[in-house]
């Protein structure tokens, strides 16, 4: 008999688990971490300074910051050399 | 064919003028005093008709016009300064122009003292009567009598009266000796001064906020980080003891620095906008700073709270004099003058009434003659030697040191007995002779000041180049060089770009600011370069503020899906209703309870972040049982999360105080913990009365480790055999059971 392949795993999970929204509610003033693709959100889930800001991931490019951790998130980026954007109020 | 009207600046001492009529306070004698005067020969008689009929007449200034004919010639001398001033200004600068006009002169007096004056007395008292000037609100000189006449309050004209009067023509003061023109000049380029500003501005930006120190100051770690954007200039003494200082207390006079009881923050935007305008103009209003400054004492540097608070007044009255004596330079010529003479003339103005000093330290003290005060010298003369060598000092520091390094005077060399010679720049006469003076620097073709090398290095002459066009370099480059220079080095890289781009400034706006101020055409790689790092900050971004909808089946059209469930929407987007709704930063949101062996129990409702939050303690289990364990809470330490963290969250969730045990817990499991577990060695007595004498005794003391009241004791086990023979001495014999 064959053997059943196995499902591939996102290594993300691990990280940076996928959040789920199943009770519909409204969170306002928070922030999010958009990166261009996942293998950067690998690269930031798995350093535990950029790591313990956020609170996990909403897909796989964008990750939810723990509310009030914004600006030492965007201190800690910078600080390791990284150049984020910072968009107040702007979903898009 | 019109020639065009030459641009002329306010008068750097006019004030915002605030009039307030304020007639239902007025006394009836006052107004019916004042009724007669302004509608003869039948004036009202009641106090309302004599409210009414003036406020009709100043809603009508035509009407006041022939009425103002009637005034006496010193009330239209005083009015007159008023229009020269734009309605208002301050009680030392109309007192100085009344003086130096000979509308009103000093009492004489043998002993050079001021006798009182009753304010009735005072000049301006007859066109406050007739409502056409007040005292300023606030000014305790117009509300309380013990306050001398010949102190006046800050005053406002009634513009109504203002409409048909001439402005008067400066004062025909011809303050000072002029001085042969130095060897050698020291002076400072205004643009370097908006640099400074700006980069001392950038470097408090970053900090976020502060908290200021109990004396309004700004604390030492922050100041210290300023000293190295802003370094001290070489040029020797007079220097500015305290640059960073300086800054902060010009921000703050330009109204950018926002302060409460708790912090301060920068409102780097305002900033932006005021130094996006002409040199000229942004030069008046850094003066205007300078002046009305709070904790700053030219030549001595940051004041605090308490220091400030008795000397402000002489120090803005002090500024005030100065500047309108610098004003009569500035309409003299732009030759050199000798810096004593100015001074003496000065004070010659009010002479004792000049405000003094007492006991201020200075970071140089020029030696005036003559410099010691002579016992037979009396009267105004002993009066001026004590002022010029204490006050004078400090005039000595603003004009020579403050004034120079803000680029409006220059001075020449400064020698151990002078003549210290200084004059207005081109820039400081325009500041401080406007009106008078045209407002206009000569104009200077040349926008291209600064050369970009292939290591990104930015080498730029900055004299003469409008600071509009200067400044902006200082947003997208970092400054290499130190003050005191008109070439000035910049480097260009990754974070002093990515601070431009944040700041607003475009990489089109970059690349085109480049293109048309470099004298040279950057090279390809330059140019390359930048646009990597902007297209790499483009491709990171941090959304902070944005509204974020959970689970939510018909969002609004405008919303932007980020995942499965997950819609992010602007926040000044209205947000649907009838949705549970959490808006952050959030108060202690209890949602669940957790038990001494770390089992968690989530309300059903617990929101998402909740969950999240929490989920970090007892890692990505969501099914069956939720327990926070050595596994989980080591899991959370890898990530980055310290045992503090953790039970912050903890707590900022759990119904009641977190059991104590499981605190112990997981500061063990994150960091570990250690306790002695061992044999002890215990001495059980029949009764309290032996244990009390075993307590006070020398021959057991050595081998007690502690007493357990009331008959048990903790002994030390390496002794035992001792104190077996101890116990036998005194004639016990012991068990091994209690």
């Amino acid at each position: 008999m064959a053997k059943a392949k196995p499902k591939p795993t996102n290594p993300l999970d691990e990280w940076l688990p996928l959040l789920r929204g199943i009770r519909a509610e409204i969170h306002q003033n928070v922030a999010v971490l958009e990166v261009p693709d996942a293998s950067r959100m690998i690269e930031f889930a798995a350093d535990p300074k950029i790591r313990r800001y956020l609170l996990g991931r909403l897909s796989d490019t964008v990750a939810l910051v723990d509310p009030g951790q914004e600006d030492a998130l965007a201190k800690t980026l910078l600080t390791l050399g990284h150049t984020p954007k910072v968009a107040n109020g702007v979903a898009t | 064919m019109t020639t065009p009207a030459v641009p002329r600046l306010p008068p750097v001492l006019a004030q915002e003028p605030e009039w307030d009529l304020q007639l239902e306070d007025a006394r009836t004698d006052v107004l019916k005093a004042a009724a007669r005067f302004w509608f003869p020969p039948k004036p009202p008689t009641v106090r309302a008709a004599c409210q009414a009929a003036l406020i009709r007449l100043f809603s009508n200034p035509a009407e006041m016009a022939p009425r103002l004919t009637a005034l006496p010639a010193t009330e239209r001398a005083i009015l007159a300064v008023f229009k020269r001033y734009d309605g208002a200004l301050s009680g030392t600068l109309l007192r100085t122009e009344l003086l130096a006009r000979s509308v009103i002169a000093l009492p004489t007096t043998g002993d050079g003292y001021m006798p009182y004056s009753s304010s009735r007395n005072a000049h301006y008292a007859g066109l406050e009567n007739k409502f056409l000037v007040a005292p300023r609100d606030g000014d305790p000189r117009s509300h309380y009598s013990y306050f001398s006449g010949n102190e006046y309050p800050d005053m406002v004209a009634n513009p109504a009266a203002l409409a048909s009067i001439t402005a008067a023509e400066p004062a025909p003061w011809q303050p000072v000796s002029s001085a042969p023109t130095p060897t050698a000049v020291t002076s400072t380029s205004f643009s370097e001064i908006v640099l400074n500003l700006w980069a001392v501005a950038q470097e408090l930006s970053r900090n976020n906020w502060w908290k200021p120190t109990r004396a309004r100051n700004m604390p030492k770690s922050l100041i210290n980080k300023l000293r190295k954007v802003v370094p001290e200039v070489s040029s020797g003494p007079p220097s500015v003891p305290d640059l960073p200082g300086l800054y902060c207390q010009l921000l703050d006079g330009l109204g950018v620095l926002i302060s409460t009881e708790e912090e301060v923050r920068i409102n780097l935007d305002l900033l932006e906008k005021m130094l996006d305008t002409n040199t000229e103009a942004l030069a008046l209003v850094l003066a205007r700073a300078w002046i009305y400054v709070k904790l700053w004492q030219d030549g001595t540097g940051t004041l605090d709270d308490r220091d400030a608070k008795y000397r402000l007044n002489s120090l803005h009255t002090m500024r005030e004099l100065l500047a309108w004596g610098l004003g009569v330079l500035a309409r003299v010529g732009d030759g050199w003058f000798d810096l004593e003479s100015f001074l003496r003339e000065l004070w010659n103005i009010h002479q004792k009434g000049t405000p003094y000093f007492y006991g201020c330290e200075y970071v140089w003290t020029p030696t005036f003659a003559p410099t010691q005060l002579k016992a037979d010298v009396t009267g105004p003369d002993r009066f001026l030697t004590l002022w010029i060598n204490g006050t004078g000092v400090w005039c000595a520091n603003a004009i020579l040191g403050t004034l120079v390094h803000l680029g409006l005077v220059e001075r020449g060399p400064v020698t151990g007995r002078g003549p210290l010679a200084f004059r207005l720049t081109a820039l400081g006469r325009i500041v401080f002779g406007s009106p008078d003076v045209p407002g206009l620097l000569p104009s200077t073709a040349e926008s291209r000041f600064f050369t970009i090398q292939p290591n990104f290095e930015v080498i730029a002459y900055i004299d003469d180049v409008p600071t509009r066009v200067v400044w902006p370099l200082a947003r997208l480059a970092r400054r290499t060089s130190g003050s005191g220079n008109p070439v000035q080095t910049f480097v260009i890289d990754r974070e002093s770009m990515y601070h431009a781009m944040e700041g607003g400034f475009t990489l089109n706006q970059i690349r085109e600011y480049l293109t048309s101020h470099a004298r040279n055409t950057p090279s390809p790689n330059v140019i390359r370069t930048l646009e990597e790092w902007g297209g790499k900050r483009e491709s990171l971004v941090l959304r902070r503020g944005v509204s974020l909808l959970v689970g939510i089946d018909s969002p609004p059209k405008v919303a932007r899906a980020v995942g499965d469930g997950f819609h992010l929407l602007d926040a000044t987007v209205a947000v649907p209703k009838g949705l549970p709704l959490l808006t952050y930063p959030d108060r202690a949101r209890p949602c669940g309870e957790a038990s001494e062996d770390g089992v968690i129990r989530l309300d059903p409702d617990a929101d998402l972040i909740a969950v999240a939050r929490l989920q970090q303690l007892i890692g990505a289990a969501d099914v069956g049982e939720l327990r926070i364990t050595e596994a989980s809470v080591a899991g959370a330490k890898r990530r980055g999360l310290s045992a503090e963290q953790l039970l912050d969250r903890l707590r900022h969730h759990h119904r009641g105080p977190v059991p104590l045990i499981l605190e112990v817990a997981i500061r063990n499991w994150s960091v570990g913990g250690q306790v002695v577990l061992g044999n002890l060695l215990m001495l059980r007595v029949p009764d309290s009365a032996i244990a009390s004498a075993i307590l006070g005794s020398e021959r057991f003391k050595p081998f007690i480790i502690r007493h357990i009241p009331l008959q048990w004791f903790v002994v030390d086990g390496k002794h035992r055999k001792e104190l077996e023979r101890l116990l036998t001495s005194i004639g016990y014999t012991w068990t091994a059971e209690a």
